[in-house]
């Protein structure tokens, strides 16, 4: 028995000892951008990956370059948003990567640093990127080397596509609730809601299991809070808190108050982003707080009825802000076809595919003005401008850490549920925040 | 000692696919616990630190506190239900026991995944569960039993008291029928009435089917994965999150590998401890 | 003694009543998913029967590739853990090589590690080989995992054979391998179905393990692909139903074909434990 015990214990030190291979890290593969790069397309035909979550708008994006470029054929691989952050990871650091990819800025946390995304300086010189495009899109996109502080630094994806959060509306149930206006302040939607509950339909849709729930919390601390300290707090400029502000604690108040009041479903918490489009689609609620992404689904299901307005502010002279972001995408450090794939990061962000863009419910990144219509989409855009003449794009909360859309998601069904007050929910945020800055 | 080295031959292929796709892997995951590491650059030894988290993040810890939960629900209940079952079904005459076996081993025997989609419409605000309750009068209690903090964890716990009992109850029937009948004409004949020979003759005559309905029940419950991921992920802010979806999140979302290795090496040692204690207790005083 | 009606009566109704309530998810699933109408919530019979649901969760799930993978995954996994099993049952209850008492040991510690231990480092150590998102890497992942209860139950089971078919074999000449083919396999085959049908079981029923070592939609089994499908879909019950009952119907009807098998697997395990 002893004899066996001693062999057992041999083999486990041994075991333990030879373990620690295999945590060396890979080797970055840090392509330099100083090298000159080329804005030549090459007409060899090939074809380009792309990993991604969201659609449109990469299909509208695809069928248009491709008409430019028929030598590029595409692959097109999709895995859904809550999977994708964990499936990028593991694809972009395994030896048959995509060439493009959807960025997501948790995950990019990690990958930037190993060296897994290609930088975009260079192609950005060679094209105009940095001239032509609005800073505010191109903000998150630029980061130090590891990662941890954007605003500045080197380029890391390009914009696609304006993604935004809105105010959602159904025409039809707003106006058999007798409202007959756009709301011009917060408080002013606050009644409508109440308007629509007293006429027997679920205000307002709130996924709360998905990101629907801090996307109103953003939405409305947009309104309340102070936008430079949440950019910067989002960007991870060291010092910035979200406590220093009583406004973001307003906002959180403002969820459970509403929630309080019953303008929310009782189940919200485990309501998925799919259920509440479904809800909203089917005429069961009559607002949703959600971004543009959705504008070719709601049209296709309510027509005309579908409606969108900005988050109001306090007061109808608070200069527009909105939540949102350039819809960006990197290129991978190891693909082959890092030409072709730059091509493609400059037609999404040019007014060539503005008009494919804007069919598809988004905004073009260069909007282009003969593109538009009386319709949403019409709308969306006419937002759009509005806020970038405003206080400007606001970035989503969840590209604060790469844990910060757990946090979030927690702490919103805590403002539901009663048990968590606006404080402590955004001292929670706040300490996820510190946790990541160390 | 027959057959020497040769014997080692037969076991090689079995030990080598063992060795290095489950042991060296845990021997690694107990490697990275000690370390600061996101998967991709080099990895920074840091001690005990992560250990010391998974006692003092309350999220960690509370996942821990949550599987606990799960195995009244998964183990203590279904073998209790079962037991009693037992005494109550034991004895000759029950008919059509092939066809209860197969239909009370049909969860243990589909994927949770199904089994977890299926019970979240089923505890669905418009769901048969609340229907019900709706239709004999009690709607007062109907509410979204997933969507809450304060009923979600025991919602998901009855969906394994429904998946585990089944197996208990087919276990210990099937254990109480190889009893010999002897014992119980013995502890009639010394007076004893039904509820004696229970506790004398059938319960320890049940021993090792409680051991092992005890020991596959109780690591179902907490090392359960599938069924929180489907139903709740977690939810309602973080009320029934388990060790082993924060491990994945932990080492796969947040590119938090140390963190996640020392929360599993904790999880393998709660898991070891019940299974001790479960043996122990149950094993035969000779 | 037999017991009265009444006794009699009163147990088959318990019996029933758990019947139904262990059947009642299954029904739910059915019936939901040939609802062809607006879904109710219920369980109800559907105002329209229809098979379009399973249409559509069939082309949208891509479950051609799913069960595909899936059963690429059965055919690599199930026999090659049977051998593996055999063989190294075989030779601990058998032929009994030293230190046998110690690898015995090992493999049942094996019955009580989970998935989690070994999921991280795992995904990491094939990551370095190239054989994440690849069947084999899977497969050889699963078959680890079923080596504890297979070797277990191969031992057991050998173990329980009298030496004297053993030893009369050996009189005869034959080497260890004849021994095991000619005399020790033909009467082993309850033991090896089993094994075989929860093999399957377990290999289709993974997640976790697939979750994680394979990314390409196309590539993962069809437990895997429902998992993620549920994120899409949630709300379109019909839907989902149809998917699980496409993702279920094979394990059940191994289950109900094998059903002896199955239930002796886990049953035995109990006597010898």
């Amino acid at each position: 028995m002893r004899r066996n015990l001693i062999a057992a214990a041999i083999a486990v030190t041994g075991v333990l000892a030879l373990a620690g291979c295999g945590t060396g890290g890979t080797t970055a593969t840090s392509t330099s951008t100083g090298g000159a790069v080329s804005t030549k397309v090459p007409d060899t035909p090939m074809t380009l990956t792309v990993d991604y979550a969201s659609d449109p708008p990469i299909t509208p994006l695809v069928d248009g370059f491709k008409k430019l470029h028929p030598n590029i054929k595409f692959k097109l691989v999709q895995t859904p948003f809550a999977d994708y952050q964990t499936s990028l990871k593991l694809s972009l650091s395994s030896d048959n990567p995509p060439d493009i990819v959807q960025y997501s800025p948790g995950p990019m946390r990690a990958i930037v640093p190993a060296g897994l995304v290609q930088p975009l300086d260079g192609y950005a010189k060679a094209y105009g990127w940095k001239e032509r495009v609005s800073p505010s899109l191109l903000g998150m996109l630029t980061s130090n080397k590891s990662a941890t502080e954007y605003g500045s630094g080197t380029l890391y994806a390009m914009p696609g596509a304006v993604q935004m959060v809105g105010v959602f509306y159904n025409k039809k149930l707003t106006s058999a609730a007798g409202i007959t206006t756009v709301p011009e302040t917060v408080n002013e939607l606050g009644r409508d809601l109440a308007k629509v509950k007293r006429s027997g339909v679920t205000p307002m849709t709130l996924p709360a299991l998905g990101v629907g729930g801090f996307q109103l919390w953003s939405a409305l601390a947009n309104v309340y809070g102070n936008v430079n300290t949440f950019n910067k707090w989002v960007e991870g400029v060291p010092g910035t808190s979200l406590t220093s502000d009583s406004g973001f604690s307003k906002a959180a108040k403002q969820v459970q108050d509403w929630a309080k009041d019953g303008y929310f479903s009782s189940d919200a918490s485990a309501l998925a982003d799919a259920d509440a489009i479904a809800a909203f689609s089917t005429g069961k609620a009559a607002y949703y707080v959600t971004g543009n992404w959705n504008t070719e689904a709601f049209s296709k299901a309510l027509g005309d009825d579908v409606g969108f307005f900005l988050m109001p502010g306090t007061s109808a002279s608070q200069a527009a802000v909105a939540t949102g972001s350039g819809f960006p995408y990197s290129i991978s450090a190891k693909s082959k076809h890092k030409a072709a794939a730059a091509a493609f990061l400059d037609y999404m962000s040019s007014k060539a595919s503005a008009q494919a863009i804007f069919d598809s419910g988004f905004v073009p990144v260069i909007p282009d003005s003969s593109v538009t219509d009386e319709g949403i989409s019409g709308t969306i855009q006419n937002d759009y401008t509005k806020v970038v003449k405003g206080k400007g794009i606001a970035p989503f909360a969840n590209w604060a850490t790469s844990s910060m859309i757990d946090t979030l998601t927690a702490g919103v069904q805590g403002l539901l549920s009663g048990s968590t007050t606006p404080d402590a929910y955004v001292a929670a945020l706040q300490s996820d925040w510190e946790k990541s800055q160390q | 000692m027959r057959g020497g080295m040769k014997a080692l031959l037969y076991v090689l292929p079995a030990g080598i696919v063992y060795v290095c796709f489950t042991l060296w892997p845990a021997f690694n995951t107990l490697y990275y616990a000690f370390l600061r590491w996101d998967g991709i650059s080099a990895g920074v030894w840091t001690g005990l630190t992560n250990f010391e988290g998974v006692f003092t993040d309350p999220q960690l810890l509370g996942s821990i506190i949550h599987s606990l939960v799960l195995v009244v629900f998964f183990a203590v209940i279904p073998i209790g239900v079962g037991l009693l079952l037992t005494g109550l079904l034991m004895g000759r005459g029950t008919r059509g026991m092939t066809a209860f076996r197969v239909i009370y081993f049909l969860p243990q025997v589909v994927p949770l995944v199904a089994v977890g989609i299926t019970w979240r419409w089923i505890y669905a605000d418009q769901g048969p569960v609340n229907q019900f309750l709706r239709a004999v009068g009690l709607g007062s209690v109907a509410q979204p039993w997933l969507a809450q903090s304060s009923t979600a964890l025991v919602a998901i716990g009855l969906v394994g008291t429904w998946c585990m009992t089944g197996l208990c109850m087919m276990l210990f029937v099937s254990g109480a029928q190889k009893i010999d009948d002897s014992l119980y004409e013995a502890a009639s004949i010394d007076g004893a009435g039904a509820l004696r020979r229970f506790q004398s003759v059938t319960l320890p005559g049940l021993r090792g089917e409680i051991s092992v309905a005890a020991v596959i029940t109780t690591i179902a419950a907490l090392a359960s994965f599938d069924l929180v991921y489907v139903t709740t992920n977690g939810g309602p802010n973080n009320s029934t999150t388990v060790p082993g979806l924060l491990v994945y999140r932990l080492a796969f979302s947040y590119n938090s590998i140390g963190p996640a290795a020392a929360l599993a090496i904790i999880l393998t040692i709660l898991i070891l401890i019940f299974v001790t204690v479960i043996r122990r207790t149950t094993q035969e005083r000779s | 003694m037999k017991p009265s009606i009444l006794t009699l009566a009163a147990r088959h109704v318990v019996l029933i009543l758990f019947a139904l309530a262990f059947l009642m998810p299954f029904v739910g699933i059915v019936l939901a998913a040939f609802e062809g109408g607006q879904f109710e919530g219920g369980f109800a019979l559907p105002r329209q029967w229809t098979l379009s649901n399973f249409v559509a969760a069939w082309e949208q799930a891509n479950f051609t590739e799913l069960m595909t993978s899936s059963l690429i995954i059965a055919v690599l996994v199930v026999p090659v853990a049977i051998v593996l099993s055999a063989l190294a049952g075989y030779g601990l209850a058998v032929l009994r090589p030293p230190g046998g008492r110690v690898i015995t040991g090992a493999f049942v510690i094996g019955l009580t590690l989970p998935t989690e231990l070994v999921v991280i480092a795992l995904y990491y150590n094939l990551d370095s080989v190239g054989l994440t998102n690849n069947y084999f890497g899977l497969a050889l992942a699963d078959i680890a995992l079923f080596m504890p209860f297979g070797v277990y139950w191969m031992h057991t089971h050998f173990g329980g054979i009298p030496r004297e078919l053993v030893e009369s074999g050996r009189i005869d000449g034959a080497s260890d391998l004849r021994v095991l083919r000619s005399l020790l396999l033909p009467v082993s085959v309850p033991a090896l179905t089993t094994l075989a049908v929860l093999f399957f079981v377990w290999a289709w029923n993974q997640f976790l393990l697939v979750l994680v070592l394979m990314q390409s939609p196309a590539r993962r089994t069809a437990t895997a692909g429902l998992g993620i499908f549920v994120g899409e879909y949630s709300t379109n019950v019909p839907l989902l139903s149809a998917a699980s009952f496409v993702v279920i119907i094979p394990v059940v009807i191994v289950y109900l074909v094998f059903q002896r098998s199955f239930v002796s697997g886990i049953t035995q395990g109990a006597i010898k434990g």
